[in-house]
């Protein structure tokens, strides 16, 4: 019932129009991905960070077509496909092309992380930042994901990451490149570290008995 | 009401018009300026406009009919042709019911100046486009 709420919450503010009102633009993400689905284009693409993006046509009685993006500036933003590439800092046109027409346009923003952090997923919806040190029994699980931050503010796209831990902890994949599934096995201290976007976050977890 | 007479004066003194109407904003802190006194259309790089056009010529007033984009130089701005969701209203010495408006994207590449023309079959504009890197 809850997951259903949420679904319904999502449906109304997952995504931003296009500047001609002709399209609805946001992550792709598996509709049951709340963390993702509710997010939208919130904040600025990261530099470094990939983000492919759902593009759906609101026009009445079309269908999507084909669709290609065109870059106003690659310089800013390189699109591939309905993908697309943070290079420098700065904003850009995005223009979705269908054939040699233009569909719509979005300008999106780009801006260089100064670091990454830890959110914590739960229900499939992101909780919080993980700032302080996390204590787990032993079987207890714990889902996070790793995100590029520019100061308090949390930028869009992915990139590739590494993750480490101590014994006491297993770091499961969790469908997502970067998410973990946190499984305490062991009671005692470790860290867990993830190493994205050329930053590393450090996490203290204290497995008890 | 005030649209119909503006269409009847502007048939009545049988001129050939093209309009061109700013669709779209600017991201803050970025110039997308389309005037259609001067026409001249301000862009800042990297930055897209979309705008309407409507037309009159020989007792037709309306969306632009038959209408093409041309640039001269590619390099500066990216031109398309493009469409909205909604209709207007058209006059051809009477009302003629409502058509598909005509919409046009263009987009700043990089700083320099060119000129782009918007071809209809009610008459044609030529803008200068000039594209700066703010």
């Amino acid at each position: 019932m809850r997951r259903l709420l949420w679904l319904v919450i999502a449906a109304g503010c997952a995504a931003d129009s296009g500047a001609l009102g002709n399209t609805t633009v946001s992550p792709e993400c598996a509709p049951t991905d709340f963390a993702c689905v509710t997010a939208g284009l919130d904040g600025p693409l990261a530099v470094g960070g990939v983000l492919p993006l759902s593009i759906d046509v609101d026009a009445l009685g079309t269908s999507s077509g084909a669709m290609t993006l065109m870059s106003g500036d690659p310089r800013v933003i390189k699109a591939a496909g309905t993908e697309i590439v943070g290079l420098q800092a700065g904003v850009a046109a995005l223009v979705m092309l269908s054939e040699s027409s233009a569909v719509d346009f979005l300008h999106v923003y780009v801006a260089a992380p100064t670091r990454v952090g830890l959110q914590r997923i739960e229900d499939g919806l992101v909780r919080q930042e993980v700032t302080d040190q996390i204590e787990l029994l032993v079987g207890d699980e714990l889902v996070v994901e790793v995100a590029p931050y520019k100061d308090t503010q949390r930028l869009l796209g992915h990139a590739t990451t590494t993750w480490t831990a101590g014994a006491p902890l297993a770091l499961l994949k969790d469908g997502v490149p970067a998410r973990r599934r946190i499984v305490a096995r062991t009671p005692g201290e470790t860290e867990v570290t993830v190493t994205s976007f050329g930053f590393t976050k450090t996490l203290r977890v204290a497995v008890l008995p | 009401m005030k649209r119909a007479l503006a269409a009847f004066a502007l048939l009545a003194g049988g001129c050939s018009e093209v309009t061109l109407s700013a669709l779209t904003v600017p991201p803050p802190g970025k110039t997308a300026h389309l005037d259609d006194e001067d026409d001249t259309l301000d862009l800042s790089r990297g930055i897209a406009i979309g705008f309407e056009c409507t037309g009159s010529d020989d007792g037709y007033y309306g969306p632009c009919r038959d209408a093409k984009v041309y640039v001269d130089d590619p390099e500066i701005v990216a031109a398309y042709t493009s469409f909205m969701d909604t209709l207007a209203e058209s006059y051809n010495t009477g009302h003629a019911g409502a058509r598909a408006k005509t919409a046009f994207v263009i987009v700043g590449l990089q700083p320099g100046k060119t000129q782009v023309t918007v071809d209809t079959k009610d008459g044609n504009v030529t803008l200068d486009v000039t594209v700066t890197d703010d």
